[in-house]
């Protein structure tokens, strides 16, 4: 099963790179190829393509046709697992009312 | 378009522009050159060196003009110290608070690759570096000590004359960076006590790439940028003659409106204050020991990197207290050497103010930070 998700904030690409990684793995042992894309907002807010899930380092999505996740976590590290688990519940079908 | 970023930089004032443009036409002269034209641009020079020598309370051939704040801290540092141990080899280490701007940060780091030690002072939790902090590291063996007139995220305002005279009762010299200082505190290079100070053009509604190194009559310090024999020989270099020329036109206009500034920035300053002010935000920059240049608020569970964004899609500058590196934003050093709760470190913003700002801008501007605040927080 190939996923595509779109990790979109600000200044520091590396703690959205971190995070793309850290999803990449954990969806890979559940069988979902991730693919990940990393937008800085500040250079383009334009989105390109269809997403399966957004994640938000800061909040600016709205009235998307997927999920929007606050990536939060995984700049404070405050609830980063609870957050990769939430992403992996929604990439295998359960729709966001499903994700406590 | 809301501009609420003076700390970073300022407008160019129109007088500033048009008291340079000749010198980029008709009068593009080398300052050091023997003919009429040279001799003429050599003249405004020593105008200029006279017009910010007048702002600063130094005298002419004390100014040495150099690139900006950034260049004037290095040739401080660097060119100090090292001519401080040429002359007592005992002198080896060099002091600065922990909240300094990168510039003298990294200056005193660069010592050590010349066999001195950098020790940084730890401050207050209002950015303060404290007289008996400095007191108990200042000894013989202190080459130099680098303490900041205003800090240029939270605006504190450090007690200059009386850490410069612990210094010098230990031999050591003193160095304060003013960039962020001249355009709100009426201070005076001769009375202070300094020894070297750095000013830059770009803060005073000058050009950027100029500043100026204030060095007091019998400092020596060792030149970095080597070559000509320009600025008595401690900074090779043809002059930058528009930039000079403009930063001595900012300096004379600053004189006669830094009171009206004040006033102004004072008032606007407590406007926002009272407007955003609340149980869930820390104001980094109180009343009674910050320029009234700066206002370093702390919200809680909001990122400043999300509100900055948020804020310039409707067209409103301001900056955040934090410095990318290469794993996430983290807070900023002067942030986190304050010590504030894990909750607000992330949420810092530097409000900062000058000339042509409104009441109704101010409102307009926190109007919007509560609204995003809002929605930072969902």
């Amino acid at each position: 099963m190939q996923k595509k998700v779109l990790i979109a904030g600000g200044l520091c690409g590396t703690t959205m790179l971190m995070a793309g990684e850290k999803l990449t793995e954990r969806c890979r042992q559940e069988g979902i190829s991730l693919q990940v894309t990393i937008q800085n907002l500040w250079e383009t807010t334009y989105v390109a393509g269809r997403y399966d899930l957004i994640v938000e380092m800061f909040p600016f999505f709205q009235d998307q046709p997927c999920p929007v996740l606050s990536g939060k976590p995984f700049i404070s590290h405050v609830g980063e697992k609870a957050l990769v688990e939430q992403v992996v519940k929604l990439l295998c079908g359960g729709g966001l009312s499903e994700v406590v | 378009m809301l501009y609420f970023d003076y700390a970073a930089t300022t407008p160019v004032d129109a007088q500033v522009i048009d008291a340079m443009a000749p010198y980029f036409t008709e009068s593009f002269y080398n300052a050091s050159a023997l003919y009429q034209g040279g001799r003429k641009a050599r003249q405004a020079v020593q105008k200029a060196r006279s017009q910010v020598a007048q702002l600063l309370g130094a005298k002419p051939e004390e100014l040495l003009f150099t690139s900006g704040g950034t260049e004037a801290d290095n040739t401080a540092i660097i060119g100090g110290a090292l001519a401080a141990r040429a002359k007592d080899p005992r002198r080896r280490r060099v002091l600065f608070s922990a909240v300094e701007h990168h510039a003298v940060g990294e200056s005193c780091r660069f010592l050590e690759t010349l066999d001195f030690e950098a020790v940084e002072l730890p401050v207050d939790s209002r950015g303060r570096l404290l007289p008996e902090t400095l007191a108990q590291q200042v000894g013989e063996d202190t080459a130099l000590v680098s303490v900041m007139w205003v800090n240029n995220e939270i605006g504190t305002i450090q007690e200059i004359p009386r850490l410069a005279e612990i210094a010098h009762r230990a031999g050591a010299l003193f160095h304060t960076d003013a960039v962020q200082a001249v355009g709100t505190q009426p201070l005076c290079f001769q009375d202070s006590g300094v020894d070297l100070m750095s000013v830059s053009a770009h803060k005073i509604y000058g050009p950027k790439g100029c500043g100026a190194l204030a060095v007091r009559t019998g400092i020596e310090i060792t030149p970095l940028l080597r070559g000509g024999q320009q600025e008595s020989g401690r900074r090779g270099g043809t002059e930058n003659v528009p930039a000079i020329i403009g930063f001595g036109k900012a300096a004379q206009l600053l004189l006669e409106r830094r009171e009206e500034d004040v006033q102004r920035m004072q008032e606007r300053k407590m406007r926002v204050l009272s407007a955003l002010c609340g149980e869930d935000v820390l104001c980094n920059s109180p009343l009674d020991c910050t320029a009234p240049s700066i206002l370093n608020l702390a919200f809680r569970d909001v990122e400043a990197e999300g509100m900055l964004f948020c804020l310039d899609r409707e067209g409103i500058c301001l900056s955040m207290g934090a410095a990318c590196n290469s794993k996430s934003v983290e807070p900023s050093h002067v942030i986190r050497a304050i010590g504030l709760p894990p909750a607000y470190e992330r949420g810092c913003l530097r409000i900062s103010f000058g000339r042509g700002q409104s009441e109704e801008d101010c409102d307009l501007l926190t109007e919007k930070i509560l609204r995003f605040c809002a929605i930072l927080r969902r």
